[in-house]
Parts: structure tokens; sequence; C-alpha cells
């Protein structure tokens, strides 16, 4: 089904209110910036037109003069959600949102190219050492929190990929944090396909125990079986054409091969038109993957974490692969001892393709500071560094036509600070996507009040209703179903770690 | 007892016996109609098989909004012959007169889920079948559902008929409307192949493909798709045979109605997201879905809404959460929104123009729909509209609107009698008719006694007969067991259960070759009891008194 | 001027300090180290080892204010003195560090550093030993004095951390280590530091019954041991019982010579810990905990009862709850005046990450915790609250020469650390793992420009 676009809710909100009144709880539920349950937030308006004033702009843009690429006292527009100009004095009309960023910088909103974020029901389909048939877009899950959390940190894209247990993995989806909208919502409609390859321990299963072993279990194993599933993949290619040209030629009644959506995935692969995310590190492992990659027609868009991609620079910038990786991270598994923090200088410097992903909820809230690391690290300038969290990721998910940089005619995505963004010190204070605020630090502050008054209220008409329906619980039956929907209760762990 | 009525059967009773319960037949029998209202030990005991019965001086609720203050209903063979205010007793019914009760409709189950038994595991799986054991399309529930448990259970809850689905699985297989009398689906059986079902499952890690739920949506698309390919594949060899002839999948020819839309696919959903992507993934397969829905509808409503999805509704609102005095921040505002607002989901539905039939699906009991709803009621949803989506809305949605959903002349006997609202917290219901068949249901009160040990009883019928049994209580009182038992024969009881003073026992005459239950009531005072039952033969009283009790079990001591 | 009481404090520096510290400790030498500042510092510490000179740098101290153009004295490893407009003496080594900044060493307090090398290789592991009562088992005995990841972590201005292990519930005692040194031995500054105890998880109104369940059985163990252990106290004390080291290891708790590190996390948890340990009479102790303490900040500040953070940088725990939980706790519990230090998680993911330390206090900053708050955080603070304040902690006169020097403001992370100093040894940034292959791969010559 579409997206429902969202001018609804005011009905809705309305029962709300009235439904608390009635109950005898004095609470004013206004619109509300913040509510932890998506379900139940309000779709922020798109104004006409939004005019940002005198603020510090970080364009992110390519092929810029230095002194440009920073500017003072700037005004940024964007119109029905997309933007139209960036300079001084820009002429709006009357009804335009004005925004007073004197004293603020503004960038583009920010793009994770490595995000588990918002999927529900498991996104490791570990079974099999193939499994290109899985998609991330079937299981969406919006009321994720984290989505909203992440759009605090200035966050507007992610890429949402399969888990790492599979040599060729499932297909990702790309989507914008458009907190509040059902799954389809957030989907990044531009967005070229995309597909998760996984090279080294996770896909030979080395850190994890099951019953039965499962092929692969060297590196070794792990290309053969790429490469079985590419040559598997073009007798299925080969089959439907030969079917295809006889039909043409005019036979009926012929039986049809069968449609494996499986191998159509890696069809698309090699017709150029599905994008390869290839988990990696070691620096044999990426060349392997170049390798067969050039043997089967097409270029990995990019290698994910790719923490010895330092090593195989040159090898990289030739192939035009993009390297997606961690900022710092190393020495939590030992395909991961020689990573180094420089990994992303050093492969800017030899003019690869680099963005920093999170590959973590809670990282995804401040990769701005993750771009501040390679600056720190091999002294990638700012300006340079702050691409390698929003317009790098955008080519590297080939959506940089639209989206990665404050440019006219991209969408109105676009982030409001504090202070530098690469700053420590630096929070963020509004989050736009599309043209709508999906972010402000101050009515999420005035929200909270509310939501917090809201929980109390309902906690005490709880303790007033001596509801004997709590009973019920047990009455009724657990659900098999694997899914973890976010859970908002807190069970145990101070610190959850992933298994990268 | 059921030494003599197999001796009647069989012609092998000693004569005295089998002419004196031919006696007490007879007698019963030529009572006429008005001999229920003058003596009590007839009334209500009886399981009546098909005849004529009028019920009469009693509100009739013919269908959501369509009420008889004081009327009467009469069946004839298990069907509905006149109602009205103004109909009158045939001469040949017997009369029931219900002065101060109500009649609905039957209930209609939309969705029971039961266990269908499974192949051993390791067991390679036959041949010419998916070989993924969730797949299986062409699992029938008919060929499984002779489960009088389950249609006792639905029809306590005032469900005269149900469609059954198998619990099991990802593609569960194909489901089937039956009536809740007993017997098993063979006199029962109301539409077979109602609907194919799935639910999305996985397997464990290292048990097998899928382990997580975007898998088990690749695995629905795959088998979908491979579904219409085996169609369209032994299509085109029919038609030119001069081809490798395409292999034969069983599982995939079941799901071929379903891939037509000939057959609806029903989707069990775990919450309103899922909700959401089984619409898109029913409209890209072009399934005819109907979804079985969680309860959580009302945070989604517009885009609910525009599915166009017809709902069976699980009727099941979250309990208070425990909630400590001091807090301590365990209680998710997710969690009390919910348990607020739950309640209220189907009277938001139906403002936002969802249909939708309920189910007592997800409820481990489903007596408390009556309470839940009365709930929904409550909170403003329409009781007419409850009554609905509970007979003539799911009667119309599988097709069974000809013979079932409301009291009309030429439909199927199937009425529920209550004292007082159908919808209420302790909703009670007196009667259940299925079929014409009565079957009075028991108000259950917690145990005031301890019916464990052994009973020598004298059983007494018409026409002075008398003969000794003996009844062995065994188990817990929570879990009674046990045996019927005299100097021919012993059948085990099939279900007992303590109200009060009174145990009701049931016990399964089939292995003696004589269908029907034998039911009765003990009262017990002490190590004294009485009471009186039924058997397909007639009816009967006993007293008698206990002669032992178990010995103390020693883990208990301990 | 006493010149037996400097040395008898330099011999002190190379001593392991054995006895135990309240937490509440004051520095020692402050009164001395006016003293000496007072008198010509070069005539009296002429006659122990050469004297090196860091001069031109602004030096923060921490402890007081800023010294713009200051000039800090270092002599066997220690700080001799630290100030403006001093006179650099006679035939010390100069380092010119104009322009430069220097700090205290962050002291991260809560660590498996040198316990663990790579968590997913089991091999590398000495964290969590088996059995419910690890008292009798120490830390720092199997502290990896050349693991990788401890010049990477000295990289980024952490020199100090503060190490226990995880296993059972009393999980061992802890200590305060050196990340820079020959051996384990020579690196220690403090042990036992603590007794290190996690406290079983306490359950709450959304448990099920059997959480409940094994939630208070574990409590209930818990109680026994400490009353075992009491017992065993007493019938030591009369000669009739056998030596149990188990039982030997608890006694300095029960005495309260060490102090308990308690580990508690959630708001339950934590109120049931406090709740036990006064009934215990457990008071000298340190809460180690996260976002929820800001729940009980005020019990925290009437109690007295100091406090580390481990880790800033994580998500909420509840939906409903701000999206900056985490990141405002440090200044909850600053305004409810509780002492606290910011830290990272004493897990084997920590470690490699430790060299992050300053960024969860920036983070702080960044949400409200004043900016001098937020570096004494992580460094005067954590040393007071660990009991090491007299060695480590601030740039003051009788510590420990364990400092570093940036271009800037050291919680930025765009500044660079360019030196390191532990106990007055320089640290050679460039002879570790990462930056040789940093060197090695930077170096690697380019390919041949191909004309296409």
């Amino acid at each position: 089904m579409s997206h429902i676009s969202n001018p609804r809710r005011t009905r809705e909100a309305m029962t709300r209110a009235s439904l608390v009144l009635l109950s005898g709880v004095l609470l004013a539920l206004p619109m509300q910036a913040f509510d932890p349950d998506a379900w139940n937030a309000e779709q922020p308006e798109q104004p006409g037109v939004i005019v940002v004033r005198g603020a510090t702009i970080w364009t992110a843009a390519d092929d810029v003069s230095p002194e440009d690429a920073v500017l003072e006292n700037a005004d940024l527009l964007i119109r029905a959600g997309v933007i139209e100009a960036i300079g001084q004095n820009l002429q709006v009309p009357s009804d335009a949102v004005e925004i007073d960023g004197t004293g603020k910088h503004v960038t583009p909103g920010l793009i994770d190219a490595h995000s588990h974020t918002a999927a529900s029901g498991g996104l490791n389909e570990g079974s099999n050492n193939v499994t290109s048939e899985v998609r991330v877009a079937d299981v969406l899950n919006p009321e994720d929190v984290n989505l909203y959390r992440q759009l605090a940190g200035g966050l507007t894209i992610a890429n949402v990929l399969h888990g790492s247990a599979n040599a060729i993995g499932g297909q990702n989806a790309v989507i914008k944090l458009r907190w509040g909208l059902e799954a389809d919502g957030l989907l990044m409609q531009e967005a070229p396909q995309g597909i998760k390859f996984a090279l080294g321990e996770n896909p030979k299963r080395s850190n994890f125990r099951a019953p039965e072993p499962r092929y692969p279990t060297t590196r070794q194993g792990v290309e053969k079986s790429i490469r079985e599933a590419f040559e598997a993949a073009i007798d299925y290619r080969d089959a439907h054409q030969a079917h295809n040209r006889a039909l043409k030629m005019g036979k009926k009644n012929l039986v049809p091969p069968q449609r494996d959506f499986q191998l159509e995935a890696l069809v698309e692969i090699m017709d150029g038109t599905r994008l390869v995310h290839a988990h990696s590190y070691r620096a044999d492992e990426i060349l392997m993957l170049m390798e067969v990659a050039e043997d089967y027609g097409f270029t990995v868009a990019t290698f994910q974490h790719v923490l010895e991609g330092y090593k195989v620079a040159d090898e990289l910038a030739a192939s035009g692969s993009g390297a997606s990786s961690f900022s710092d991270w190393w020495a939590y598994k030992y395909e991961v001892i020689d990573a180094i923090p420089h990994n992303g200088a050093i492969m800017w410097d030899r003019d690869v393709l680099v963005s920093f992903n999170s590959d973590s909820g809670e990282l995804a809230r401040r990769l701005n500071l993750e771009a501040a690391k390679a600056v720190r690290w091999g002294g990638v300038p700012e300006v340079e560094a702050l691409k390698f969290v929003t317009l790098n990721p955008a080519k590297q998910l080939q959506i940089d036509k639209w989206v990665g940089s404050l440019e006219p005619g991209k969408h109105g995505d676009f982030v409001i600070w504090s202070g530098h963004p690469l700053s420590t010190y630096s929070r963020v204070e509004q989050t736009w996507v599309d043209g709508r605020k999906y972010f402000d630090r101050q009515t999420d502050l005035e929200a909270r009040e509310t939501i917090a008054a809201e929980r109390q209220a309902l906690l005490q008409e709880v303790r007033d209703s001596g509801d004997e329906r709590a009973e019920d619980a047990e009455d009724t039956e657990p659900d098999p179903e694997d899914v973890d929907r976010i859970v908002d209760s807190y069970h145990g762990h101070p610190h959850q770690e992933s298994g990268r | 007892m059921q030494r003599i009525l197999n001796a009647v059967r069989s012609g092998r009773a000693p004569a005295l016996v089998a002419a004196s319960w031919a006696a007490a037949i007879v007698l019963v029998l030529s009572t006429g109609p008005g001999f229920a209202i003058e003596g009590p030990a007839f009334d209500g005991k009886a399981h009546h098989g098909p005849g004529a019965h009028a019920l009469t001086n009693v509100r009739i609720v013919q269908a959501p909004g369509r009420v008889v203050d004081n009327g009467t209903l009469v069946m004839r063979d298990g069907v509905i012959v006149a109602v009205g205010a103004d109909v009158e007793a045939p001469s040949d019914a017997k009369v029931w007169d219900l002065e101060g009760a109500t009649l609905y409709p039957g209930l209609i189950e939309s969705f029971a889920t039961f266990e269908v038994p499974e192949p051993e595991a390791g067991d390679e799986p036959a041949a010419g079948l998916h070989p993924n054991p969730l797949v299986r399309p062409e699992r029938q529930a008919a060929a499984h559902a002779n489960n009088d448990g389950l249609a006792k259970k639905l029809r306590s809850a005032g469900f005269t008929a149900a469609v059954l689905v198998p619990k099991q699985g990802m593609f569960r297989g194909q489901s089937v409307a039956v009536a809740t009398g007993d017997g098993g689906v063979g006199p029962n059986l109301l539409r077979d192949r109602v609907a194919q079902n799935v639910r999305f499952r996985t397997l464990g890690f290292g048990a097998g493909y899928p382990t997580s739920i975007m898998g088990a949506m690749a695995l629905l698309r795959q088998v979908t798709s491979d579904a219409r390919w085996h169609a369209a594949a032994h299509a085109a060899h029919e038609a030119d045979p001069s081809q490798s002839r395409p292999v034969f999948n069983a599982s995939l020819a079941a799901l071929g109605p379903a891939t037509r839309r000939e057959q609806r696919v029903v989707f069990e959903a775990r919450d309103v997201d899922r909700v959401l992507q089984i619409a898109d993934l029913a409209s890209e397969l072009e399934f005819d879905a109907l979804v079985v829905g969680n309860g959580d509808e009302y945070q989604r409503l517009d885009e609910v809404a525009a599915t166009g999805l017809t709902f069976l509704l699980p009727v099941k609102f979250p309990g208070a959460p425990n909630v400590p005095e001091d807090d301590d921040l365990s209680v998710g505002l997710g969690t009390l929104r919910h348990w607020k607002q739950a309640p209220e989901n189907p009277l938001r539905l139906q403002e936002a123009g969802v249909s939708f039939v309920f189910t007592s699906h997800e409820l481990n009991d489903p007596k408390k729909i009556h309470e839940h709803l009365a709930t929904a009621i409550e909170r403003g949803f329409d009781a007419d509209a409850a009554l609905a989506a509970l007979t003539t809305g799911p009667a119309e949605l599988f097709g069974l609107d000809e013979t079932l959903g409301t009291l009309d002349a030429g439909k199927a006997a199937h009425v529920v009698v209550t004292e007082g609202d159908l919808f209420a917290e302790k909703t009670k219901i007196r009667d259940v008719w299925v079929d014409g068949k009565r079957f009075a249901l028991k108000d259950v009160q917690p145990p005031s006694v301890e019916p464990l040990g052994t009973w020598e009883v004298v059983i007494k019928a018409g026409g002075g007969f008398e003969m000794p049994a003996t009844v062995v209580l065994t188990g817990s009182i929570d879990d009674l067991g046990g045996s019927v038992d005299s100097a021919q024969g012993t059948l085990p009881i099939a279900s007992a259960e303590v109200s009060g003073d009174t145990v009701y026992v049931e016990v399964d005459m089939a292995p003696s070759g004589t269908p029907g239950m034998l039911t009765f009531e003990m009262k017990i005072d002490g190590e004294n009891t009485q009471g009186s039952g039924t058997s397909p033969m007639g009816e009967f009283t006993f007293t008698g008194s206990r002669i032992s009790k178990p010995e103390a079990d020693p883990e208990v001591i301990q | 001027m006493n010149l037996d009481k400097t040395k008898l404090m330099h011999l002190r520096s190379h001593l392991v300090s054995k006895t135990s510290h309240r937490s509440s400790h004051k520095p020692v030498f402050s009164t001395l180290a006016m003293l000496m500042i007072l008198l010509s510092p070069w005539t009296l510490v002429a006659q122990d080892g050469p004297i090196v000179a860091l001069v031109g740098a602004t030096v923060h101290t921490v402890s007081g204010d800023d010294i713009g153009n200051g000039t800090v004295l270092v002599q066997d490893g220690r700080i001799i003195a630290v100030g403006a407009g001093i006179e650099t003496p006679d035939g010390a080594e100069v380092v010119d560090l104009s322009g430069k900044h220097l700090y205290p060493g962050f002291v991260l307090s809560a660590s498996a550093l040198g316990l663990t090398e790579i968590g997913a290789v089991r091999a590398t592991n000495d964290l969590g030993e088996i059995g419910d009562n690890n008292a009798d088992v120490r830390a720092e005995v199997a502290f990896n004095a050349d693991s990788l990841l401890l010049p990477e972590t000295m990289a980024g201005g952490v020199l100090t951390a503060h190490v226990s292990m995880n296993g059972g519930t009393i999980t061992g005692t802890t200590a305060v280590m050196r990340l820079h040194g020959w051996n384990w031995q020579d690196m220690t500054i403090s042990t036992p530091a603590g007794m290190r105890l996690d406290f079983p998880s306490v359950s709450t109104a959304g448990d099920d019954e059997e959480d409940a369940e094994s939630s208070s059985e574990a409590i209930e163990q818990l109680d026994e041991l400490i009353e075992n252990a009491e017992h065993y106290a007493k019938a030591k004390a009369a000669g009739t019982v056998d030596h149990d080291p188990k039982m030997e290891g608890l006694l300095p708790l029960l005495e309260g010579e060490v102090p308990l590190y308690l580990f508690a996390y959630n708001k339950a948890q934590i109120e049931k810990a406090l709740d036990w340990t006064a009934e215990k009479g457990l008071d000298n102790l340190v809460l180690f905990t996260g976002q929820d303490a800001r729940y009980v900040a005020e019990r925290l500040a009437t109690e007295n009862i100091p406090v580390v953070l481990t880790g800033i940088l994580s998500l909420p725990w509840r939906a409903w709850e701000g999206y900056d939980t985490p990141f405002t706790t440090p200044s909850v519990l600053h305004e409810a005046g509780v002492r606290f230090a910011i830290s990272d998680s004493a897990s084997s993911f920590g470690a490699m990450n430790s060299r992050n330390l300053p960024f969860h206090a920036a983070q702080a900053a960044a949400f409200g915790l004043p900016k001098e708050i937020a570096l004494r955080s992580v460094t005067l603070s954590p040393a007071e609250i660990l009991g090491v304040a007299d060695h480590i902690g601030s740039i003051d006169v009788g510590k420990e020469a364990t400092f570093f020097v940036s271009n800037g403001d050291p919680l930025e992370i765009r500044t660079s650390i360019e030196r390191v100093w532990v106990q007055g040894q320089e640290v050679d940034l460039k002879n570790r793992h990462q930056y040789r292959l940093y060197d090695k791969y930077n170096n690697r010559p380019r390919p041949a420009a191909t004309s296409e």
C-alpha cells in the first residue's frame, strides 16, 4: 500500500483530549513534538517557504573553493520541501517561516550508511549462507524510538542493512527518519536497491556456535560460495532469456522456468541495478571480493567497516568502490586487530570515497563527532570530514542527486547546530527532513514534561482503577513469533554491545 | 450402567433389565409436553435429540436490533420453523417456559486454532510435499477436527459454530467451519476449505529456514510464486505433453485456489505494524486476504482503514499493569496507554469504517469475550454491532448466512439462552442449542467438598429399576479423573468438574459402541452422595456413599 | 625544609600504596607543596635525580586556576614545582611547550584494560572467575603490561585505569593502574582499591514471578555470604575455625578497611543495594552505576555516596525518557551535590574504546555540566573517589608526573594529544601498534599515474 501522507491526527488528538478529560485527568495534550510512540506522534507541517537567516552554513558541496565551503552569515531558503537558494538577504514571501540562525551552524542532514535501526523480527536470516531473497523493507518497524533519538542527533537518512551472518545476505532499505509515519512512509523511494554481503569471521561463523556447522568455515569458502551463487544466477538468467526468446518466436504452451527471488537479486547485481554493501575487515578479503566483482561485471558499492581499507586504499580507489567505516573501533574480535583510527584519513588521502557509519542505534546519534575523529586522527580538513557523514554516504548510496549537501534542487534535509558541527560541545537544535521539522530541542524539552505527567497520571489511574482484568494477562497465550518490538522497560544490561 | 446400555443394544442383557429400561423409556416418551413442567427431574437434564421444541415466554433477539420482547421460538429436527410474538407451540413439541431468559442467535467463532498431529521430528517430508515443514498449505483442518473438547469449550461461551484453523506452521493449512455439537466433524461440518491460513513463523537458531520474520516473508513470496508457476507449468504440459514433465508438488497444488483468489487467505498479525506489512504483501501477491488483528489497530487507524482489509478482531484488552506505589520506572508509557485505550479499539475501527468480526482468539477461555465486550460497550461500542460481529457478520463473511446468524424460520436451530444481557461482566448462559440439540451449561462455583475416593451407588430409573455401580474419582480437585464401574465393565471418565458441592461427570459411551454421552451430577454431603443423570437411553437418579478415600500423598505431607 | 621528608616521599612513590584510602581523600602534600614553592625549589631537590622543566604551556592544574605560560618541574617521577615565573634549575632538561596545554592524565575509573585484549577471543580474557564469592581474587595480577590497548589508550591522554573483574557477585579486589611501566607490580598505584560487588538484579513491577523469585534468592544468598563471613570473623577470633581464603578475603570489607565498590544499575536495583549496604553497615562505599543515578541523586547527596558513572554515551533505557537522559545525568548529580566521576564501562568492549573517555565528559558538558566540572570528572574527581588523589588527578607538587600535552581543549575531539608523561617518563606515542601500521601504510608508495 502506498504511504499515507499525514493530514491526519486532528480528530484522534481531539478524541484523546476528550478521553483524558472524561477520565478526570486534567492534562492538556497539545500537538507534541516528541512522543515516545511513533503512532501517537504528530506529523510536522511542511511550510511553503522556510528561510534560515544569518547562519554559518556548511554546504558540504563538492567543487567549491575552501572559502565558499563554509558560508558565514548566510541564508538557506527551502520552498515546498526543496532547497531553492543559499545566499545572503534572500527574498521570501511574507508568510515564510523565518528562523534566526544568528550564532548557529547549519549542515546537511547526516546520513548513516550502516544502520540496523527500525527493523523488527530479526535482521539476520542466518539459516543459509545465501539469503538474497529476504528484504529489510518487509519488516521496517516505525515504532523504533531510536529513529527519534537519531533525529535528535541530526541524522536524517539511514541505510538499514541485513546482518552479517551470511556471505550474501538480504536486501537493504534506505530510509528517511520521518518519525511518526508508518513503515512505507519511511522508505526513501528515490534510493536504488541494494544488498548486504559479508566476509570473514561472521559468515564463517567463527564466534558463533550452531548445532550444525554451516558451510563455509573459511575465507576461502566464503569466496567459493559467492562465486557459486553467481554461477547459479547466470544459469538462471540464461534459462529465462531462452524462454523469453522462445516466446518471442511464437512458441506456445512452453513449461516456463521457475521464478527464484534469490537468484533474481543476484542477476540484478550483475545488471548493475542492485548495489552491494559488503561487510569486510581484512585487506585480503577486500581484494578477493573486488576480484569476484570484476569477474561478474559489477563494482562493489561500499565496503562496510573495511577496517583494513587503509592497507588497500589504492586498490579501493582504482576499483571505484566506496569505503564506509567505523571511525576508531578495533580489537573487539581478531580480524580487527589491525584496525587503526587513521583508516578514514589514509583512504581519503588516496582518493577513496569515505564515509563513517554507526552500525549502532546509539552512535548514530552523534555521527558528527565520528566525523571529527577524521580530523583528530590524520588531519582531514573539517569540511572534508563533515562530508564523511553527509555527501559521501549519499554518493555511496547513489542518492546524492537528492540529498547529502545543501545545494539548490536537493531535499530540504538540514540540521541547525548550537555551534561548530564538529565540536563536542555543540548540540542539535533542529532537524528538518523534506522541509518538515522533525526535531526541535525547545519543543522536545517542553513535551517531555507533558509526557512525564501523562505517565504519572496513568500510573495513578491504574492504582485507582482496581482493574481486575490484570488477571487476564495470564489468560493470553504467549506469542511464539520472534519479534523484537521496542520494549520500553529496562530489564538488565547496562550496556548493549554489538556483535559486529 | 454402561454395561446395561450395552446389554440392551446387544440383546445379551437379562430380560428383566431390558424390560425395565424399556419401561423407563416408554415412560419418558409418553409423558407428553406437559410433563417437564411438573417434574424437575426431567427438566433441563434430558439430552434431547432433534425433535420439536418450543422455547416460549421468552425475550428473543432474532438479530442485531430485531427483538421480540416476549415470544416463542419453535424448532423441529434442528431447524427453526417459527419465531415471533404470536407463535404457538405445536402440540407435539416439548415446551420450555423460559420466563426471564433471552434468546440470541448462536455465536460464530471466526478463528479457533487447534493443534493438528505433526509428523515425528526427523521424519522425511512425505513425497511430493514442500520440503519446509512450515509450509503445509495442503493440511486440512477437517481431517483432524474431531475435537469434542474444543467444541465444548466454544459452546460454553455461546459459540454454536466455529472456523477451526490448524495452529502450527507458517502456511498452516485450510480451515473448516463446523457446528459445535458433539460427534466430531461428520455431523457438524458446515463448510470445508474455508480459507488458507498464514502466520509468520521462524525456526530457532540452527533449526532451519527461516530464522527471521523477513525470511518468513521471503518464504511466503517464493512459495506463492512457486504455486503460480506450478499451475502454469502443469497447464502448459497438459496442453503440450511433448515437453519434460514438470515436478508435481502437493503443497504447491493446494495453494492453487488461494493464488487464484478462489480461496481466502487469513493472515495472523501480531501487531498493527505487522498488519500494514501484511496488507502490502497481500496486495503484492494478489491474495483475497483477511487479517486476524491484535487489538492495537487504533494506533494506526487511518492506515489500517486505507488497507480496505476485513479483520477478525480478537477481543482481548490488556489487564492493568502491576504498578507499585513507588514508581520503579519499569512500567512503560506505551503499556499504560495501551491499557487505557485498547478497550476503545473496536469503537475507533468502526468509526473509521473498518469492517471486522470478533473472535475469542488469544483468550484462553473464550467465555471471557463477553466480559471484554461489555467493557467495549461501556466505552461506547454499540451492543448490536457487537452482536452482529459475532453472528451475522461472520455468517456473511464465511458464506454461512443462509443457515446461521439470526433466529429466523428456515435457519439452523442455533440458539443461546441467557439470563440477562449476553455481554456482561458475569454473563450467565443457561443453555446453548446446536442444531436443535440442547446443551445445558453449568454455573461453576468454587469447590466446597473433597470428592476423591470410591463411591458405591444404587441407580434407580423409572419402573422401579435398580442397579449397583461404582464411581471412582481420582487425581486432584482441579484435575479429576477416574472411572465408572460395575460388575461387567469399566468406562473411563471423560471429564469431571466440581462446582460447589456437586461433581459433574461425563463419560463417553463411544468405546462401548453406543454413541453419545452419559452425564450425571453427584451432590456430595460428607460421605454420602445423591444425584441424577442422563444417558441416550433415558434419565436416572442415584444415592450412595463413599467406601474409601485415596491414601495421603507422601509428597504432599512433606 | 625537611629533606628527609622529601626523600621519604620519593621512596613512597616507588612503593605500592597498601593502605586503604578513604574515598574523600584530601591531597596530603598541599601544605608541603606550598612551602616548596615559597623556597627556592632547585636547592631542595638537586641532590636527587635529574630535573625536567616543562616550560611555556598553559598549565591546567584542575585543582586550581589555569596557569598561563607556566612551568612544571619534574624529578624522580614527581612534580616538584608548578607555577608561573619559576626559574629553571641549572642542569635541568628543558622541554619547550610554548603555545601548548598541559593537563593531568585522564583517569578511567572503571575499566577492563590489561585484563582483556580481544573480547571475542576467549583466551585473551581474564575478566571473570567462576564462583559467587571471589573475594580472594586480585585483578592486577593478570594485568598485561604489554597489552596493545594500553599505548593506544595513552595516546588519548588516558594514563590511569581502575581495573576490576566481573565474575560472580563478589568479583574480587580492584586496583588502580598506571598504563605505562615494566610489569603489573610497578604499574600498580593502589591495591586493593576496593572490593567489587555486582549487586544481584532486583525485580521490578514489570518482571514476571520467576524473575522476582530468582532475584530475591540471589539477595538472600548474598545475605548469607555476609553472615557467614561475620561468623567466620568471630570463630577466627576464638580460634575455632580453619583458614578459609574466600572468607578471609571478605574481612577487610566488613571491617571497612577496603571500600565497597558497589555496581548497581537501574533505580530499583540501586535503591535496594543502598538499603542493603546500610543494613550491613557497609558505609565505606562507591556506587558504580549509570543513568538511573539521576533518580536517586538526592539520596546519594544526603548519604554522601560518591558515584562513578560507567558511560555517558549510551541510549536512554526507556522510550518515554528524554533522548538526552544519559547525557544530562552528570549535571543532575552535580546540581544535587553528588560527588561523581565519569568513566566508560568496565567491559571488554569498553576497553578498546578507553581513549574516548574525555568525550563522555564532553557530552555531559554539551548537555549542561559546567566545562570545568566535566574536566574534573575525568581527572581529579576519580582520583579522589578511588583514593589515589595523593598520586594523580591534578598538577600539584608531590603528585606523580603523569600528564599530557595537547594543542587545545582535550575534551574536543579535533584536539590532538601530542606528548604524554607517566610518572615522569615520557611515553613514545609513535611506538604503538596502530601508529606503526599508520606509518607503514601512509608511506606505501602510491601507484604510478596511469594514462587511460
